[in-house]
């Protein structure tokens, strides 16, 4: 088998630090359209028109509540993806820690190459999002 | 943006609360005068009112242009009497105050829904649509606006410095159908955006039905004053909302099928329904009340099966995105076997640098 080097690790590092993040935050993202500040302000966008039962005066909204089924599973739907896109993140930052733990010469040549700016530019895009900033993940909001 | 569903202006906010308001006063009022004016409306109302307040007289009828003239069985006979000018002010008073208070706050009633309610969540899912590779336009793009998800290539590549069934699981069975279902992804988004401006359409449809009909009773009542060959005033509902079929299966071409709202829908949807048509025309105020009343009926039945038909394609697809959650690459992206590796996983060489 190969020996691991610092450049292969590297390409491991990438996946998990600088990629995978801003994958998932794209559909956290949209977890946090469906989930936030357009949801609770949709019910008066449906009629109160059936009865409870029958002959009550007190309605209830089938299409609202049809609506906010749909729109649940779409809210959970992206956050399970994005957590999923996560996961996978953890896993291969999961194998490169094993790699380095096990390799200490391998663990500094990568040191040494996400050190050096013409290995590892300093372009905010070639890093890890900024914690805050629009292409941190996050955190999703969960369906009650 | 031809599937865009826009309300009206004048059906919009506080224009469409105040004309509805202020036509729903003006239509108790019209209702009360012509009761009072109007001979006819006003017999009918004078004797309902004389029979109530003398039950002992079932067979009394009100005679002449009702001025206040009854005529009066007895055994013996009949003759004609005039009630008191008080107990004729208090008839009028129950015309103006009992009649018709249920006419305000009936079509208050039809302020809500507010069909522009939806818009942030139809603004949320025009996002989504487009980061997921919809396009803002009906012009069906696929590319992606966000940056990010061209990225998914980008792992792709980095991982092919590796090898091992770890990375092959992770290329097959994760980087893979996360590529293939942001199209799927954008198609969901898009699908629920068109449902809820449908629901939208229905609930802008509902209010216009209802101006039309407070414009057409108002007509209708203002025939009475007139002379004899009173005017056909006739009141419809609007089309129902006509919509495609919400597909159940997200394959990758599940886009193109995809036209819940066509270019015409919003035209056809503000369309009287012929069907329904019904003359609020009558000889009376009051006959006109009780057609106002069965117009109301007929609408709100309207209204129920527009909202049946959204009901039935919310199912739908809520069932259809439960279904392709569970499918890979569809709605699915299941987490790679990477996740749950071990060190000794690892170290056993499952996942290793590709040989050179």
């Amino acid at each position: 088998m190969k020996d691991v080097t610092g450049g292969d690790l590297y390409h491991l590092w990438r996946v998990s630090e600088v990629l995978l993040p801003r994958i998932a935050d794209v559909y956290y993202d949209a977890n946090r359209l469906i989930g936030g500040a357009a949801a609770g302000n949709d019910e008066g966008g449906f009629g109160s028109t059936t009865p409870v039962y029958s002959g009550s005066s007190v309605t209830h909204s089938p299409a609202g509540a049809a609506w906010a089924a749909v729109r649940d599973e779409l809210q959970d739907m992206y956050a399970e993806i994005g957590s999923v896109v996560l996961d996978a993140a953890d896993g291969v930052r999961a194998a490169r820690q094993i790699y380095e733990a096990n390799d200490a010469k391998c663990a500094g040549e990568l040191q040494k190459l996400l050190g050096d700016d013409r290995s590892q530019p300093r372009d905010p895009n070639s890093n890890p999002p900024v914690p805050g900033s629009d292409e941190d993940p996050g955190t999703p909001i969960r369906v009650n | 943006m031809a599937s865009y569903v826009d309300t009206p202006p004048e059906l919009a906010g506080g224009a469409f609360e105040a004309t509805l308001r202020s036509k729903a006063a003006e239509l108790k009022r019209e209702l009360i005068r012509q009761t009072l004016a109007d001979v006819e409306s006003w017999l009918k109302a004078f004797q309902n009112e004389y029979s109530q307040a003398h039950p002992d007289r079932p067979d009394d009828r009100v005679v002449g242009d009702g001025s206040g003239w009854v005529r009066r069985s007895e055994s013996g006979g009949s003759h004609e009497i005039k009630i008191s000018e008080q107990e004729l002010a208090q008839y009028r008073n129950a015309v103006s105050t009992e009649y018709y208070e249920w006419v305000v706050p009936t079509f208050e009633g039809y302020l809500k829904p507010d069909p522009d309610a939806v818009n942030p969540m139809i603004e949320s899912l025009r996002t989504i649509e487009s980061m997921f590779g919809g396009s803002q336009d009906d012009a069906r793009s696929y590319q992606t606006s966000k940056l990010a998800l061209t990225r998914i290539n980008d792992v792709r590549s980095e991982m092919e410095h590796w090898e091992g069934d770890f990375k092959i699981s992770f290329i097959d069975n994760f980087v893979t159908p996360l590529q293939n279902t942001p199209v799927n992804q954008a198609a969901a988004a898009k699908m629920a955006r068109e449902v809820l401006e449908l629901t939208k359409l229905a609930y802008i449809a509902q209010r216009k039905a209802i101006l039309s009909l407070l414009d057409t009773s108002l007509g209708a009542l203002k025939e009475l004053s007139r002379d004899k060959n009173p005017k056909a005033h006739t009141w419809a509902t609007l089309v129902g909302i006509v919509a495609g079929t919400v597909l159940t299966g997200f394959g990758v071409t599940a886009w193109v099928g995809i036209a819940l709202i066509g270019a015409s829908t919003m035209s056809q949807g503000l369309t009287p329904d012929a069907r329904t048509e019904s003359n609020i025309s009558a000889p009376t105020a009051q006959e006109i009340a009780n057609r106002i009343l069965d117009a109301l009926r007929v609408q709100n039945e309207r209204t129920q099966q527009n909202e049946d038909t959204v009901v039935a394609l919310f199912r739908a697809l809520k069932e259809g995105i439960v279904g392709s959650r569970a499918k890979l690459g569809e709605l699915g992206v299941p987490r790679p076997s990477l996740t749950y590796a071990t060190a000794a996983d690892i170290d056993s060489g499952r996942l290793r640098p590709a040989g050179a």
